[in-house]
């Protein structure tokens, strides 16, 4: 859950003193992009001065829905599960589907937020496919969610195939 | 229902192209910059459809200003019409970050530092996976929508049962 104290920093303009601001300027001006920036590249904005200021503006991005953040908790504590549970083989969509509600749910709470992000990506996916909405072009293949997230997680899982 | 579909496809390319630029491992800040569009094309595309009038239509295709709700509004309206719990739910913080995103706001600004104090991205795995399962869900929304389009009620009502249970138990 969100403090609701740092939803402040989201509605107040940064001020000119602030590091950001002369970051963000500097960003604009050099057409600063997704990339890294060489070491003293910015070394005049002092950003060592302003950082613990700036980390704290790095507000969550999660909800904060009381069953969501329920979710959290559940997600942390997988995770800290993660290695005891490695050896488990994942079950199939179709496996998965043929569980009663109650086994769904322990199945998916059992399984890491990575392996619960691809699957609903991979059910979504089905059901685009299966209402025509899919077609060749687009770059929602089966495996795209696994490549994003978690890569070098699924690389291990790679050989259990959950599609 | 043209109008609709304009909407829906500018959505789902929006979607796609949220992955393509996440994939590539170095465009992330631009991939949640585009998230507040994926929202706002889907959500829009739905009020107008389901809950505007053709007054507000005319003004829309007219390009007059305030012809949408409060986003928060929006949002629960869709949830009421569709009958479904959280579905559609975007709170009024969750939209103001969105809106940071995509504004070069401090929401983004926050994470273009490392730990040393250099500016890199530092996104983190937990909130790429976050945003996918905000792209998850518009796309699922947009199914359901889809469906209705269609004038096929029935599957739109079970795709929204099937929704429910997908976020429920994996998100």
């Amino acid at each position: 859950m969100q403090p609701c104290g740092e939803r402040t920093f989201l509605m107040r303009s940064l001020p000119r003193t602030h590091a950001g601001y002369h970051i963000h300027r500097a960003s604009v001006s050099r057409g600063g992009g997704g990339v890294d920036f060489e070491d003293g590249a910015f070394e005049l904005l002092q950003v060592g001065d302003h950082l613990e200021e700036v980390a704290r503006l790095r507000v969550s991005l999660r909800a904060q829905h009381p069953h969501q953040a329920l979710g959290r908790l559940r997600q942390r504590a997988v995770k800290s599960a993660e290695v005891i549970r490695m050896q488990e083989p994942l079950k199939t969509l179709q496996e998965v589907e043929a569980l009663s509600e109650q086994e769904r749910v322990e199945y998916w709470a059992s399984r890491t937020p990575d392996e619960r992000v691809v699957a609903a990506w991979e059910m979504t996916r089905e059901h685009y496919r299966k209402l025509g909405l899919w077609h060749e072009g687009m770059r929602m293949d089966k495996t795209i969610a696994r490549r994003i997230v978690g890569r070098d997680a699924w690389r291990a899982a790679e050989e259990s195939d959950i599609g | 229902m043209r109008l609709l579909a304009a909407f829906l496809s500018t959505a789902i390319e929006h979607a796609d192209s949220i992955l393509l630029l996440l994939e590539t491992g170095r465009n992330t800040g631009s991939a949640f910059a585009l998230v507040r569009s994926l929202v706002e094309s889907a959500y829009r595309g739905q009020w107008m459809y389901f809950l505007s009038d053709d007054e507000a239509i005319k003004k829309i295709c007219s390009q007059s200003k305030d012809v949408y709700p409060y986003f928060s509004i929006m949002a629960t309206q869709l949830e009421e019409f569709h009958k479904t719990s959280g579905l559609f739910t975007v709170n009024d913080f969750e939209w103001k970050t969105l809106n940071g995103l995509t504004h070069t706001g401090l929401a983004q600004i926050a994470r273009r530092f490392d730990k040393q104090g250099n500016i890199r991205p530092t996104y983190t795995e937990d909130e790429i996976a976050d945003m996918i399962r905000l792209v998850i869900r518009q796309l699922l929304h947009l199914s359901i929508t889809f469906c209705a389009m269609k004038e096929k009620r029935q599957e739109a009502t079970e795709i929204g049962i099937e929704c429910n249970r997908v976020v429920k138990e994996l998100f």
